[in-house]
């Protein structure tokens, strides 16, 4: 018997775990938060190892861009792919995966997770009042990710910066929400807002 | 309205600012003081000379610090109690009042327990209210009226206080010289350096010191102008845990408080040193000041503190403060220096100073007596960084031992020097903390987080020489001829000291706790020294070998607000959410989760489900996405059940125990494919579950190749049960749903309401035909209107979890922790059907075979109140005639579908026999007879609704 399941997209447009006010409108805003939660996230499990290490081309700790995907080294033996909204990020990475020897897990989570970037000048003042990691530049510098705490939540970060720190940050659905009105109540008075995000890799 | 006849003129250090006035009330008097000023400032620019009552006997007290140590100066404002007045600016339309003064500050009814002080000395309360113990409650009611702390409303507004992190390289615990040129120099080294100072602003005693006023105008604009330093004034570092993990509390100008945490890498102490008070009689008169509080009234706020004034000296601050007083036009009417052994031995007055009283009999007629004779160490940080300060009897003071690497210090703690030679060797700890500072940032550069080409950070290798500091002499000076307070907060007196120690309190500590001397809000910052003074001089002994107490976290009061920030609890919600809320749903909070409980009327909830269909949200149910060819191996040793034979498509219940043989989870696993499979758990357990998956399969050592993936909120999932669940179903998917084709316990894969991979399994919880449909997230809420659309003429209706409760009640189902607890093993769930003895090895196994081999002390059973309306509360005991515990109810409802009360129940084996009667015994104490059924089901036992 296949597999049970498919790959096909699907018509209907799914809907986002927040609600963001609408697109940015203002940049002036000390803290910028951009609802990116329908974007597609992969998640792979393999052995670091392994030769899907070389072919997914980034380690434990670091996250590098490849084209329009950026690729996460989430943890020991788990990578995150991010890209944008309906792309064949599946299909592809599984197809790429397919020869590597041992046993390999690629699942799409989209559905499964909430993603933000959170950009603007008070953005590291902000993160400061919600996680208790050092976010220095020696230690977390452009390019790093890391999971830790973030207002409770267990969360995936990665800074990604665009003319000035920018983080993104995932955690599962159902406490997307609250890790995202966690940030606009502490951020008031930085003037945090919640606009709708767009997806794109930094300018070379 | 009461102007300032105190002020003087405009002062070069001053602080106010004279161009405007602000408004205030002082036990409803209105007074005016300046922007600058403290409360206490513009009260005694006002001429107001007593500001609280004493603890314990209602003295009247005045200035003794003028800062925010003064003991005397603590003040209700508002509805916020013990408030430093010595420290806190005045504002406009501040409410100022004395605290438990009664009917009035000036004339005070508990003033009288003077009266009775012999009897009210150290250990009164312990001696007095043993016994007999009955009369405690009405001791206790009398000694409450007593509790001296102001007052809180509970009705005042909670206010949030943020916490926030803040790791610096180096901080620096105080602002003042020695504190601002470390900081520069640790800036200077490339370090970022957070300074904190617990005074309005960086300076320290520099700040009332006309002498030094271009020195500090220099340094401290160096401070504020470099871009690496991070300054927080009106803050105090409280505490100092291993690996410098540091706690500031930042304060606000309204008193509101807020907590910054810091993981630094070097700390650097340089909080001064505190002026210590002289014990004499009458030592806690209004008029008595510290040399500190004048020079600060003087300098800093320009308030004359008297007319005329005798000075008790014995150092060179003492000389500086007669010049102040000079200056202030404060008439000096002796000088008595300690050097010349000339000694103040009592103080004379009713409310305030009258006379001076010295050794030898002369009386000399003063308003105001000034004493600066000595000063003390506040090692408190540095005792939390386990060290132990020494006693040197010939500088009078406490100096630090050997100090971890990662704490330095500076200033008027570490030695004496002039002003040149302290900041010189401020700079060097500086520097030094810098280097160590960069030293620790390379070791904690090596983090994955760092690109493999990045660096490594830049250390100097060579320690900064540091500057000895001279310890000059200074006269041991603690208690002249005649004995006095040694803690005003809580009127404490060296006779209590001396009296302790006679009756066998022979150490610092045991005295201590006995007298309660150093345990008031000062936490012995101004009377530590002195209570261990009179301890060594009770026992014959030296303060070197008395030792000191031991300062522990935190350093000065901080408000539980601050300690406890912003409330951080997590709340999860499903996709469906905003139309539950939109619906009327009553939300209930289960775990993290806010679910809906109902929608208003369970029990027709249940009815609609049991005859027409209905639809619930079961997001939380925890879901694993599991793969691997080593899937069957792990839920081989998870289940209790078997799992090897699992087709592709199948469904199968599991149980899970722990390794003890206790109940730990249960729920369903699907078969997707050859090498990938669902798991489901319950709502509760999906973390633990989780946890427990991987634990066996990270540390279990049998080498599966597994991968367990976590996807319970992936899934939007919606059950539909109920008898038309099939044909709702069938409108919105092509599934083939006929039994024949998708039976009961089967799982597909489908597209549903135009959603694909929607993961369907054909189970059930409530007892009716049901499907479980898990949608990709993002499309819940779409998939379940759709539903509701296309039952609208089946009665498909929403229902929460207490009609999901009665339901699998009428089923007799059971909820692991509800009907198990954590001393529940599997035999006693009644799961002998489930658990397969014969498997080589699972979780549990040898626990569950033994209860199996002796028999399980309890059973979970069903049981019916002979009564049908008796419901009895969950938890009630099951009873014999003699009252003997037997059991308990642990789930009851009245079913709407049998119309009767239904209940679950532990009962001990011997008592868990079909038909037999037991008694219930309710929390109101009724007795309800209950029989015990066949089986758990109590609806539908054989199962043929849920398999239709």
């Amino acid at each position: 018997m296949p597999e049970l399941g498919s790959d096909q997209a699907t018509p209907a447009r799914p809907i986002s775990p927040l609600r963001p006010a609408g697109p940015a409108t203002d940049d002036s805003a000390g803290v910028v938060i951009e609802d990116l939660c329908l974007l597609t996230k992969l998640t792979v499990r393999a052995a670091a190892a392994s030769a899907v290490a070389a072919t997914v081309g980034v380690r434990f700790g670091r996250a590098a861009w490849h084209g329009e995907i950026l690729r996460v080294g989430a943890g020991p033996d788990e990578w995150h792919l991010l890209g944008p909204t309906g792309s064949s990020m599946l299909a592809d990475t599984r197809h790429a995966l397919v020869a590597v020897p041992g046993l390999v897990s690629v699942l799409d989570i989209s559905h499964g997770r909430g993603l933000v970037r959170m950009r603007g000048p008070r953005v590291s003042d902000l993160l400061a009042r919600l996680t208790a990691f050092d976010l220095d530049d020696r230690f977390v510098p452009d390019g790093a990710a890391f999971r830790t705490s973030v207002a409770s939540v267990v969360t995936d970060v990665v800074r990604d910066d665009r003319d000035g720190p920018s983080y993104l940050l995932h955690c599962e659905r159902s406490s997307a929400r609250w890790l995202v009105d966690s940030f606009l109540t502490a951020g008031a008075d930085f003037g945090a807002t919640l606009v709708d995000g767009a997806w794109a890799q930094p300018a070379q | 309205m009461t102007g300032g006849d105190w002020r003087l003129p405009p002062q070069p250090g001053e602080v106010i600012d004279r161009s405007r006035t602000v408004r205030f009330t002082f036990n409803g008097t209105a007074y005016v003081g300046h922007p600058g000023d403290t409360i206490a400032s513009a009260l005694a620019a006002c001429g107001v000379r007593v500001f609280s009552r004493s603890f314990k006997y209602h003295r009247p007290r005045g200035i003794l610090t003028a800062g925010w140590l003064d003991p005397n100066l603590m003040v209700q404002v508002g509805d916020d109690p013990n408030v430093r007045a010595g420290h806190r600016l005045v504002a406009d339309g501040l409410d100022v009042r004395s605290q438990d003064t009664w009917p009035s500050l000036a004339f005070d009814v508990k003033a009288a327990n003077q009266l009775v002080g012999r009897y009210l000395s150290a250990g009164f309360y312990y001696k007095t209210f043993i016994r007999p113990a009955r009369l405690w409650p009405a001791y206790e009611a009398v000694l409450k009226r007593f509790v001296h702390g102001g007052q809180i409303d509970i009705d005042t507004p909670h206010r949030q206080h943020d916490k926030t992190y803040h790791h610096a390289d180096v901080v620096v615990a105080g602002g003042g010289p020695a504190g601002m040129a470390a900081a520069l120099a640790a800036a200077e080294g490339g370090t970022g350096v957070v300074l904190v100072d617990e005074d309005h602003d960086l300076g320290g005693h520099w700040r009332w010191d006309p002498e030094q006023a271009s020195a500090l105008l220099e340094l401290r604009d160096a401070v504020r102008a470099h871009p690496r330093i991070s300054a927080y004034t009106d803050s105090v570092v409280i505490g100092r845990y291993d690996g410098n993990w540091l706690g500031i509390v930042v304060r606000s100008p309204d008193g509101a408080e807020r907590l910054v945490k810091s993981r630094a890498k070097v700390l650097v102490v340089t909080p001064g040193l505190i002026e210590r008070p002289l014990v004499f009689a009458g030592n806690d008169r209004p008029g008595v000041m510290l040399g500190t509080a004048v020079r600060r009234l003087v300098n800093l706020y320009a308030v004359k503190p008297g007319t005329r004034a005798v000075v008790q000296t014995a150092n060179a601050h003492g000389d500086a403060v007669v010049e102040d007083l000079r200056r202030a036009g404060v008439e000096i009417a002796d000088v008595l220096d300690a050097r010349q052994g000339r000694l103040v031995s009592a103080v004379h007055g009713r409310r305030g100073v009258e006379s001076v009283e010295v050794a030898g009999g002369d009386r000399i007629e003063a308003d105001l007596l000034v004493v600066s004779t000595g000063w003390t160490a506040p090692t408190s940080l540095l005792n939390m960084a386990g060290n132990r300060p020494v006693y040197d009897p010939e500088a009078a003071r406490f100096f630090p031992g050997p100090l971890p690497q990662d704490v330095l210090v500076a200033g008027g703690l570490a030695g004496d020097g002039d002003a040149k030679q302290l900041t010189e060797h401020a700079a060097a700890v500086g520097a030094e903390a810098a280097r160590r500072a960069a030293s620790t940032a390379r070791r904690m550069a090596a983090v994955p987080t760092r690109p493999d080409d990045a660096a490594a950070l830049a250390v100097d290798e060579v320690e900064v020489p540091i500057p000895d500091l001279a310890r000059h002499a200074h006269p041991e000076l603690y208690r002249t001829t005649t004995h006095g307070f040694l803690d005003f907060s809580e009127d404490v007196s060296s006779k209590d000291l001396h009296q302790a120690v006679q009756e066998g309190y022979d150490s610092a500590e045991l005295a201590k706790r006995y007298s309660t001397a150093t345990m008031g809000p000062l936490q012995g910052k101004l009377e530590t020294v002195n209570a261990v003074a009179a301890v060594a001089e009770a026992l014959g002994s030296t303060i070197a070998d008395t030792g000191t107490t031991t300062w522990r976290p935190p350093y000065a009061p901080t408000t539980l607000g601050a300690l406890a920030g912003r409330s951080l609890e997590p709340v999860r919600v499903s996709p469906m959410q905003d139309w539950h809320q939109a619906h009327g749903a009553v939300p209930l909070v289960a775990g993290a989760w806010i679910r809906p409980d109902h929608y208003g009327d369970p029990v027709a909830e249940v009815r609609n489900v049991r005859t027409n269909v209905g639809i619930i949200d079961v997001t939380p149910l925890g879901k694993l996405d599991l793969r691997g060819p080593g899937v069957p191996d792990l839920l081989e040793l998870l289940y209790v059940n078997k799992w090897r034979q699992l087709a592709i498509g199948g469904v199968r219940y599991g149980v899970m125990c722990a390794e003890d043989g206790v109940v730990f989870d249960d729920g369903v696993t699907g078969r997707l494919g050859p090498e990938h499979y669902l798991m489901s758990t319950t709502s509760g357990g999906a973390a633990a579950v989780w946890e427990w998956v991987e634990n066996w399969l990270q540390t279990g050592g049998r080498g599966w190749a597994a991968h367990c993936t976590p996807v319970t909120t992936a899934y939007a999932s919606i059950n539909v049960a109920g008898p038309h669940a099939r044909e709702l179903l069938s409108r919105l998917t092509e599934l083939d749903l006929t039994a024949e084709s998708f039976g009961y316990m089967q799982v597909r894969v489908a597209t549903v309401a135009g959603i694909d991979d929607v993961v369907v399994w054909r189970i059930g919880f409530t007892g009716e035909l049901s499907y479980e449909l898990h949608v990709p997230a993002g499309y819940g809420q779409h998939v379940w209107e759709a539903l509701l659309t296309a039952g609208a003429d089946l009665g498909v209706a929403p229902f929460g979890i207490e009609a999901q409760r009665i339901l699998r009640l009428e089923k007799g189902h059971f909820i692991v922790g509800q009907d198990t607890d954590g001393l529940t093993q599997g035999f006693s769930a009644e799961l002998d059907w489930a658990i397969k003895l014969d498997k080589a090895d699972f979780a549990g196994a040898p626990e569950l075979r033994w209860q199996h081999e002796r028999g399980p002390i309890t059973r979970l059973v069903a049981l019916q109140p002979l009564e049908e309306s008796s419901v009895p509360p969950e938890a009630s005991q099951i009873v014999t005639e003699r009252t003997e515990i037997i059991g308990r109810i642990t789930s009851s409802r009245h079913s709407p579908t049998l119309d009767r009360s239904i209940c679950l129940a532990q009962l001990l084996t011997e008592h868990a026999v079909a038909g037999s009667v037991v008694r219930v015994l309710t929390p109101d104490g009724k007795i309800v007879e209950a029989r015990v059924c066949e089986q758990l089901a109590h609806y539908d036992p054989e199962g043929g609704r849920a398999r239709a």
